[in-house]
């Protein structure tokens, strides 16, 4: 069963031009899936249509089999935590604890849930003792981190997320991967995210999906996807160990396709040690 | 402008524990003390409590308190000043400008003090309520005692959008100092005209934007404030003995 599916859709802003051009897209329950895809390529206009905050002109869009409809948004959301490209559009309160507790709150928790549930996502992202900030005066990336626990704080089944990555340090970065794997693992979370940083995807995604120009030009397992060389003349590029392994190939290196970087850097050291 | 956020204090102030209605009836009921006892010793002396309570008890730092208490004197001040000159008839004064004769009267002085106390008085309760009461738990307490929900709702969402469109013109004012826009008195003016129209359209999308986050996480019509009681029959008590001991004040000053 496929719990988020787009059926051929079609979207154009007001200005008329054409934005999505018959998109596909499915995703399984329990499944870290990654859009990547150059800049205007629709990703943001695509991840739009998962939670009904746009419709589209053609074509339909699917929540656990429910065909999203006017009529039924209020369902539709609570299964989906959205999470916006910039978290100023996402954060709305004047503080962190009544931002993070606006969900919660709208979702009808009673009161003592509300409070625990705020408490525990500020320290799942590392934000405990900001209950009481202005989150204006945070920096990017604990905006960030804030607008996250927004959403882990009434406990969507799909997450949606524009760009979690970007802006983030080094060890939010590891932390908040580590924290989607852990979701997945206890809750059987869904999770579908856009990135630019290809490197990150490594270790955490099962499937790829590469969006140019409205339309899915590539579908897949992530090494199969990632190490595609259709990739770089659809302008992007591959990670660096699939680089590596492409260059290491082309040199003559017999080298079987690596998982990560400890099992390519193995297999070169055993082939150097044979030389010898 | 970050000053202007009272929120910020109110959250950190002791007294935010206070329950809603004890803070609204303290600074309603010494308002309604003011409009009642009108000595202008009793009000300057409202003016000095709840100045000290606020900075005091309340933990509002005085450098912003000062800085707060000075927008509404800047424009009190000479309105007041003016009564001096209309008030008569007894001319204690008088200033010849030319063929021009200005009276300064003995009632003007008088009524200029008097308005100029009750006014202090009276700033000083409103700051108190604001400056530890954040307003969504404010009109929730209003909610409580039958404001219409819509009022209330559109309140919030006022309020919020003051700090939008301040952050928006702050964030502009930024990248065009920074591009020297702000350089010299005509880069001024031409920055200063472009900004304003471009903050409209610029709040304006934020506003869409926000709404879209709102709808997201279902906007039901109500804005999160933490769970505390609205009303506490103790802090109340307190309430009173302290209105009580105005009430007692004003009588002692008014003997001497
Ligand atoms: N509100 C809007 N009105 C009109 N056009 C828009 C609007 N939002 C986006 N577009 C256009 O739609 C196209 C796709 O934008 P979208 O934000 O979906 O791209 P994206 O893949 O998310 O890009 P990025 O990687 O930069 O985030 C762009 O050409 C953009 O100009
Ligand atoms: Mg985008």
């Amino acid at each position: 069963m496929h719990i988020l599916e787009a059926k051929n859709i079609y979207f154009s802003y007001n200005n008329g031009l054409q934005i999505l051009r018959g998109v596909n897209f499915k995703v399984k329950s329990g499944k870290i899936v990654a859009v990547i895809g150059p800049n205007g390529a629709g990703k943001t206009t695509l991840f739009k249509h998962f939670n009904g905050l746009l419709f589209p002109e053609r074509g339909s869009v699917f929540v656990k089999g429910k065909k999203i409809r006017k009529e039924n948004l209020m369902e539709i959301r609570r299964e989906i935590g959205f999470l916006f490209q910039n978290p100023d559009d996402q954060i709305i309160a004047p503080t962190v604890f009544q931002d993070v507790a606006f969900g919660p709150l709208n979702f009808g928790f009673d009161e003592n849930m509300i409070e625990h549930n705020v408490r525990e996502a500020l320290k799942l992202v590392g934000m405990e003792g900001y209950e009481n900030k202005s989150p204006h005066n945070l920096s990017y990336g604990q905006k960030k981190r804030i607008a996250i626990a927004g959403i882990l704080a009434y406990q969507p089944s799909i997450m949606i997320l524009d760009e979690p990555f970007a802006g983030l340090d080094p060890e939010g970065v590891r932390d908040f991967k580590r924290l989607l794997l852990k979701l997945r693992k206890d809750l059987g979370l869904t999770v579908v995210f856009s990135s630019h940083d290809i490197n990150a995807l490594l270790g955490l995604v099962d499937r790829v999906h590469v969006m140019i120009d409205g339309q899915i030009l590539l579908e897949g397992k992530t090494e199969e996807v990632l190490s595609n060389p259709s990739l770089e003349k659809a302008g992007l590029e591959m990670p660096v160990l699939f680089r590596i392994y492409h260059a290491l190939i082309h040199k003559g290196v017999e080298i079987p396709f690596p998982a990560d970087e400890t099992e390519i850097v193995e297999n070169l050291v055993r082939i150097l040690n044979d030389e010898k | 402008m970050e000053f202007l956020n009272l929120e910020h204090y109110a959250l950190k102030s002791p007294a935010y524990m206070l329950s809603t209605w004890t803070k609204i009836i303290l600074s309603i009921g010494t308002l309604i003390m003011l409009m009642i006892f009108d000595l202008p010793s009793f009000s300057f002396a409202v003016f000095i409590i709840m100045s000290i309570l606020i900075t005091s008890y309340s933990k509002i730092p005085v450098r912003v308190y000062k800085k707060l208490i000075f927008i509404p004197f800047s424009f009190l001040v000479p309105a007041t000043a003016v009564l001096i000159f209309l008030i008569g008839p007894t001319e204690l004064y008088t200033i010849i400008v030319g063929p021009i004769r200005i009276n300064v009267y003995k009632e003007g002085i008088v009524t200029a003090i008097q308005t100029m106390a009750r006014a202090m008085g009276g700033i000083s309760c409103l700051y108190f309520l604001v400056l530890t009461t954040p307003m969504a738990e404010l009109f929730n307490g209003l909610r409580n005692i039958g404001l219409p929900e819509f009022i209330v709702e559109i309140s919030l969402m006022i309020y919020r959008f003051i700090f939008v469109s301040i952050e928006e013109a702050e964030r502009m004012v930024i990248a065009a100092s920074s591009r020297l826009g702000m350089a010299g008195f005509r880069a001024h003016l031409r920055s200063f005209a472009m900004i304003g129209g471009l903050l409209f359209i610029r709040t304006w999308k934020r506003g869409e934007n926000i709404q879209a986050a709102m709808d997201a996480r279902c906007y039901s019509g109500r804005y999160p404030s933490l769970n505390k009681p609205l009303f506490s029959v103790w802090e109340l008590f307190v309430v009173f003995l302290f209105e009580m001991g105005l009430i007692g004040l004003y009588y002692l000053m008014r003997w001497i």
